[in-house]
């Protein structure tokens, strides 16, 4: 019957009863428009400069607008936003610089009334797509209600919902955010004080303001029970009910308060000294809603002095403040240093000033510092404060509620700044009058004093400790940039460039008891190594029968799970057994490829961009089967077939045995089998662009008018064989998209 | 025009730097209402909500282990679900498994997370001032009561550890980790310092400034700790020191134990008596005995429980038949029916082993049946001991409403055995016990409660009869104490009328039956035969269960097989721990 329903061959009520619907294509749409429109003026007179400018920008989503609600009100997620920016300077004397910027914005998001996070993070309608099969229900019925047809929605008792009544009946939202940013800066010249010393102060005011409405409304599903009477509303089994819209609020206020202050002094003595020098104090308070401020204080100091532009020294100094740290603790002073050395300044490279325009010998060595500390992405701030909780109702002696207190947590009252300690060296180049040009890097970088949780406190201390500033991690690489540019003749222009770059980084330190299993210690290992199970290829029935398989506590092992390494030897596979697999999932390396011309008028670049050696765990949507329910995948079809002999299987099986529900446990885990290689290289950027010739031009009193088209993420090439785009960060989220945009900049 | 720009300029200059000399505090974090150890110390209100969390360690033995209970590790019953933590750790052999971590390293963790709040109101206390709308008197009674119930409480908490690891360091102060914790701890103590010179000598000394029973039975007061219960306690541990495991370290006699569990029947007996309603179905009275409460309910045989709010289907339904929407969860297995007598009292199997389980002959699912008795294995369940019927759901038991006839039907594709249902019982039985039926009415709607027992009294009169068993032989006393039990149950005839219980032996494999068959699934199973020193015999026992055909005949299956070795007497220490500490591991880990 089945089969009949995928190849289109079955109509009333069997259709009914064995759909096939393909929810991605009733849901989503193949493309999604959008456009920006973009316009600038400035100008400015002897005392006054000013800049303004408007921007429209509209972003559609993939989502058709499947919406019933009778005011128009569209579901699909919808992005506008409106813009207008004035900056203005004002000179009040030839040694004071006044200068106002003002911007505010209008973000306008609309969507239907499902989790769609606005950060991206997560989707319903995409987490009901990869929930939802295919065969289980129809779309919707359609039934006879005395003289008009009433629409059903399809659904069944395990799966109430249904994706598409989501988006038609079940509500929608409205959020509206209002920027407002203003700075105000004061520049003033004091050459009157010493020649080369100015001043600046600014104070910056940022307020934002999001107001979100709601609207939701329940639906209700129904599944066909009696196929006999299909046309009339009682063969339906309901599941909830059609209710009315009713609409909540959510709104929220943010603010933030910069206020910087700074000195510069700038001069060359005698031709040959160059001095300049910086001091700036600054302080930040940020608030969200009328929640605890986060504030920041500190001082910056820089010194720079070069030697006839041969020999170049600079100096840096920071002193920061953070309010995570203990009085007496929360100030860290951050120096660094570098030195660089223009060789082609050089008299005895005079000589090859003709071919070899910049040669630069640099080294450097700074400090920086952190005080984000975040678990489980939530920020953990004042660890060296003592946190204790209350529960009212904790505990009942006869039925009356008893208020309880415990402590939470045992602060770290020495809780300080982690350090990142910088070295630099490279060279700079340029050659052939500056057509051949690049950069190479090495660095190293140890990092100490980070925020990490105590391992080696026994449980016997009864409490669970504040972080601490236990971590070392090491880094170290290269950076290679090279860039070429020439042309042909008088027309025909071009460049090539490409970067790569290698970076290695360690766990040195991070409080793990020494006498941990080695296999299982994640010091030593990169950050973000994958730990996973080992798997050995499938198990076969020679294997049961062999009596040497270890037990899985995951599962009933069969032929054609996944056969795990068992390395603690102890006869049972579980989490013991987990090890370092594949690479982490930051890159090692990561290159870029640029390429570009231009011949009369017309441009054209295009742009690649790779990383290497990076293992990339996907979710659970991405790869297993029948995921809460869910469905399969195309590449589950080279599953273990039970039906196949087992050489067949041994040959040809790029999947494990399929199981549905708890059964499937023995598979499911982090494991070597699933761990993919992330690999990837990208058509990132590709663009053509054409300029219309001055002489046409000048007579619109335009200066520029050039027409372009551009392609982001076109094609990719990987080594997933389609299973999901590399960067992906999971399945139920709004995916990765191709774009192509078209578009003119005109200037008058 | 110029000098006043120069003057304005100086003016926002030296404002610059004065915001800056001010701005010292900017980065102090601005007074809230967060909680510290200074204001729980402050008031003796606030010491009090410290000390009433510590209440909150007792812990609830349902669906404790990943959705499985403690007994489902024993030979007592099997987890239906393949991801319940006794089927993935317990049942296969490994004590190291995940799905076990609530009972191998939750239990260590929390409870030195108890200990330690026990220590900090015992060593804190004298920081707290005085309440000064209290008499002096009064404020001298509160901080005994107070100081008493920490020390108990600790105590309880040490013995819970004890019973899974054996002894372990003795921590008695709030540690500080700018000091040394681990070498002062590192050497383990001998079951003798640990048991009897700590635990007992605290629960000693600590009992007379308990809240007496009249005081601790008072409507806003029930649930707390008080003298019956330490004295319930330590005559629970005075038996575990004198059973065959411990007696030769502990030096704990057999006498001591049934002094002990006599000194509470003197002294408490007249308030406590094993829970019974006239005229209500004996079953039924059994069972109330851990479903009814003290307050509402008039439960006079509970003497420590864990207190709840009452509780709806969430929480059952993991441990409801699958024909009734729940997950099978904890299923009693067929070593556990043949456990109980037949209601005239006698026994419906000829031979029992020292673990209360009849002797299964090599090479059959049947154990030699007692021909007087007049039990058959066509007819298993007719005419048993009704605390059978209110332990375990049987095939044909009346149950539920969502199914036809509402019984319990495990034949074959029927509603409590579906086919290819995974969450199906594997032994054809499911549990009654501690299952509150009037959750299932209006659509599973209702709410019971269903509080955790701790001790009650029935398990005094037990400790008696096995102590003055051990002491005296088949004895007078030993007869009453089964008896008091036994009737209320409902089972008719007397142990002394019993012709096969002349002997100490024969009697001690009854009480150890007897034990069993009366605190099923209440946690005492894992540590009754661990002491008894037949762990290895009961808990490497396959679990047997029954097929109900299609006919109704009744056929006799093996379930599961089990994995125990010798070394699973003790739990291993959790890895983590040695890791940190180098403590010495448990004797085969």
């Amino acid at each position: 019957m089945y089969q009949k329903s995928v190849n289109g061959q079955l109509s009333g009520v069997e259709a009914l009863l064995y759909p096939n619907v393909d929810w991605y294509d009733e849901i989503l749409r193949s493309s999604a428009p959008s456009q920006r429109y973009n316009a600038s003026v400035r100008g400015g007179t002897k005392r006054m400069r000013y800049y303004a400018s408007l921007e429209y920008y509209d972003q559609e989503s993939l989502f058709k607008n499947l919406s019933k609600d009778p005011y128009g009100n569209s579901t699909s997620l919808n992005y506008k936003r409106y813009g207008f920016r004035a900056n203005a300077d004002f000179f009040l004397t030839k040694d004071l610089q006044l200068s106002v910027n003002f911007g505010t914005r209008f973000e306008e998001r609309r969507g239907p009334n499902s989790d769609e996070r606005d950060d991206g993070s997560y989707s319903n309608v995409f987490y009901q797509l990869n929930h939802t099969p295919g065969w289980l229900f129809p779309v919707a019925y359609e039934v006879q209600n005395g003289e008009t047809t009433k629409t059903l929605y399809g659904g069944s008792s395990q799966y109430q919902s249904n994706v598409y009544a989501t988006l038609a009946e079940s509500g929608y939202y409205k959020g509206v955010n209002t920027v407002n940013e203003t700075n105000f800066i004061a520049d003033y010249k004091m050459d009157w004080l010493t020649p080369g010393l100015s001043a600046r102060g600014m104070v910056s005011f940022d307020y934002e303001n999001y107001h979100k409405t709601t609207y939701s409304k329940s639906f209700a599903t129904y599944e066909l029970n009696d196929r006999d009477n299909y046309q009339s509303i009682d063969a339906y089994n309901r599941f909830n009910t059609d209710g009315t819209m009713t609409s909540r609020k959510t709104s929220f206020t943010v603010y933030k308060l910069y206020m910087e202050a700074q000195l510069n002094y700038a001069r060359k003595f005698a031709d040959l000294h160059d001095v300049t020098a910086m001091v700036l104090y600054m302080q930040n308070d940020y608030r969200y809603q009328s929640d605890l401020a986060k504030r920041y204080q500190g001082v910056v100091g820089r010194v720079t002095y070069a030697y006839d532009d041969r020999y170049l020294f600079e100096f840096n100094a920071g002193y920061n403040g953070s309010e995570n740290f203990m009085k007496g603790k929360r100030f860290g002073f951050f120096p660094a240093f570098s030195a660089g050395w223009r060789i082609t300044q050089e008299k005895f490279m005079e000589n090859s000033t003709d071919w070899l325009n910049n040669l630069k010998l640099r080294a450097s060595y700074g400090q920086v510092g952190n005080d984000v500390y975040q678990v489980g992405g939530v920020q953990q701030r004042f660890l060296y404060e003592q946190k204790w909780s209350q529960i009212a109702n904790d505990y009942y002696f006869g039925t009356s509620g008893q208020t309880g207190i415990f402590e939470e947590q045992y602060p770290n009252y020495g809780v300080t700044w982690e350090r990142a300690h910088k070295y630099n060296v490279g060279l700079e180049f340029g050659l052939f009058n500056n057509s051949l040009s690049g950069n190479i890097d090495f660095f190293w970088e140890k990092r100490n004093n980070i925020l990490t949780e105590y391992l080696t406190r026994p449980w016997w201390f009864g409490v669970t400790s504040a972080a601490g500033n236990l971590g070392k991690t090491e880094n170290k690489g290269f950076e290679i940039e090279l860039h070429y540019s020439n042309k042909i003749g008088n027309d025909f222009k071009y460049n090539i460039g490409g970067t790569y770059s290698h970076a290695k980084n360690k766990i040195t330190e991070m409080d793990e008891p020494a006498n941990k299993t080695d296999y299982r210690k994640r010091t030593g290992h990169a950050i973000g190594q994958y730990f996973g199970l080992v798997a050995d290829g499938f198990v076969t029935q020679a294997d049961i029968d062999g009596g040497n398989l270890p037990t899985s506590t995951f599962g009933t092992v069969k032929p054609g799970d996944l056969k795990y390494r068992d390395m603690n030897g102890d006869g049972f596979i579980d989490d013991r057994d987990e090890t370092f697999i594949g690479y982490s999932d930051i890159p090692e390396n990561t290159y870029a490829i640029t390429l570009g011309a231009e011949w009369k008028g017309i441009g054209f670049s295009i742009m690649f961009q790779g990383v290497d050696h990076v293992s990339r765990y996907y979710d659970a949507e991405a790869m297993y089967a029948f995921v809460n329910g869910g469905k399969v995948k195309e590449h589950h079809l080279d599953r273990w077939n039970p039906a196949l002999s087992e050489s067949e299987n041994l040959a040809n099986a790029k999947y494990p045995l399929l199981h549905y529900d708890s059964y499937g446990d023995h598979n499911q885990r982090t494991n070597s089998f699933f761990l993919k290689n992330g690999s990837f290289f990208r058509l990132k950027n590709i663009e053509l662009s054409y300029s219309l010739p001055e002489k046409w031009i000048k007579h619109a009193y335009m200066s520029q008018c050039r027409f372009f088209v551009n392609a982001n993420n076109l094609v990719t090439w990987d080594h997933l064989n389609g299973l999901t785009d590399p960067e992906s960060n999971g399945s139920n989220r709004y995916p990765i998209c191709k774009t192509v945009n078209f578009g003119v900049n005109i200037q008058f | 025009m110029k000098k006043s720009y120069k003057f304005l300029a100086l003016a926002f200059m030296l404002s610059g730097v004065s915001a800056l000399t001010s701005c010292g505090d900017f980065l102090d974090k601005q007074p809230s209402n967060e909680l510290t150890e200074d204001k729980t110390l402050g008031s003796w209100s606030m010491f009090e909500y410290f000390h009433n969390d510590t209440y909150n360690f007792i812990r609830h033995g349902a669906n404790r282990i990943n959705g499985s209970w403690l007994d489902a590790a024993t030979d007592l019953a099997e987890t239906s679900f393949a991801t319940g933590g006794a089927r993935t750790t317990f049942n296969i052999g490994n004590y190291y498994g995940g799905g076990g971590t609530s009972e191998f390293n939750d239990t260590w963790e929390s409870r030195y997370r108890a200990i330690r709040k026990c220590n900090r109101v015992i060593n804190q206390m004298d920081l707290v001032p005085k309440d000064i709308t209290k008499t002096e008197e009064q404020e001298l009674r509160d901080r005994a009561i107070m100081r008493a119930e920490a020390r108990t409480f600790r105590a309880y908490f040490y013995w819970e550890l004890f019973l899974r690891f054996g002894p372990l360091p003795i921590v008695t102060e709030v540690l500080d980790p700018d000091e040394d914790m681990i070498s002062p701890y590192s050497k383990r103590p001998s079951v003798r310092e640990y048991v009897v010179d700590f635990i007992l000598k605290e629960l000693e000394e600590s009992e007379p400034d308990l809240l007496s029973y009249t005081d601790a039975w008072s409507a806003n007061r029930i649930g707390r700790l008080s003298q019956p219960m330490a004295r319930a306690l330590a005559s629970r541990i005075k038996l575990y020191m004198a059973s065959p495991r411990y007696a030769a370290e502990s030096g704990v006699t057999w006498q001591d134990a049934a002094d002990a569990a006599n000194s509470f029947i003197q002294d408490f007996g007249a308030n406590f008596g094993l829970f019974s309603e006239a005229n209500i179905d004996p079953a039924e009275n059994y069972a109330n005995a851990v479903l009814r409460t003290q307050y509402t309910g008039n439960n006079n045989e509970v003497i420590f429980f864990r207190n709840d709010v009452a509780i709806g289907w969430a929480n059952i339904s993991q441990d409801t038949p699958v024909g009734e929407g729940g997950s099978g969860g904890n299923c009693p297995s067929q070593n556990l029916v043949d456990m109980y007598d037949m209601i005239d009292g006698s026994s419906p199997f000829a031979q029992y082993d020292a673990t209360g389980a009849p002797v299964y002959p090599s090479g059959s699912l049947v154990p030699a049946i007692n021909e007087e008795s007049g039990y058959s294995d066509a007819e298993m369940w007719e005419n048993r001991d009704p605390r059978l019927r209110a332990t375990v759901l049987y095939q044909g038991t009346p149950w539920g409403t969502t199914r036809d006839n509402s019984t319990i039907d495990v034949r074959p594709g029927m509603a409590d055995n579906p086919t290819g249902n995974a969450n199906a019982t594997p032994t054809g039985y499911y549990m009654r016990k501690y299952i509150p039926a009037s959750i299932l009415s209006s659509n599973h709607s209702g709410s019971a409660y269903r509080l955790w027992t701790v001790i009650r009294y029935a398990e005094i009169l037990m400790n008696y009869a096995e102590a003055m068993n051990e002491v005296n032989g088949p004895c007078q006393q030993v007869f009453d104490m089964l008896d008091q039990v036994r009737h209320r149950a409902g089972i008719t005839g007397s142990v002394a009328d019993r012709q096969d219980l002349s002997s100490k032996e024969a009697m001690r494999n009854f009480i150890h039956k007897e034990r069993t068959v009366e605190f099923a699934f209440e946690e005492h199973r894992s540590w009754d035969v661990r002491r008894w020193n037949v762990a290895v015999e009961a808990l490497s026992r396959p679990i047997y269960g029954v097929n109900v055909a299609m006919d109704g005949t009744v056929t006799r299956k093996k379930a599961q097989d089990r994995v125990f070795e010798e070394r699973m007497y003790l739990y291993p220490i959790p890895e983590g721990e040695i890791w940190k500490t180098n403590l010495e591991n448990n004797p085969g880990w």
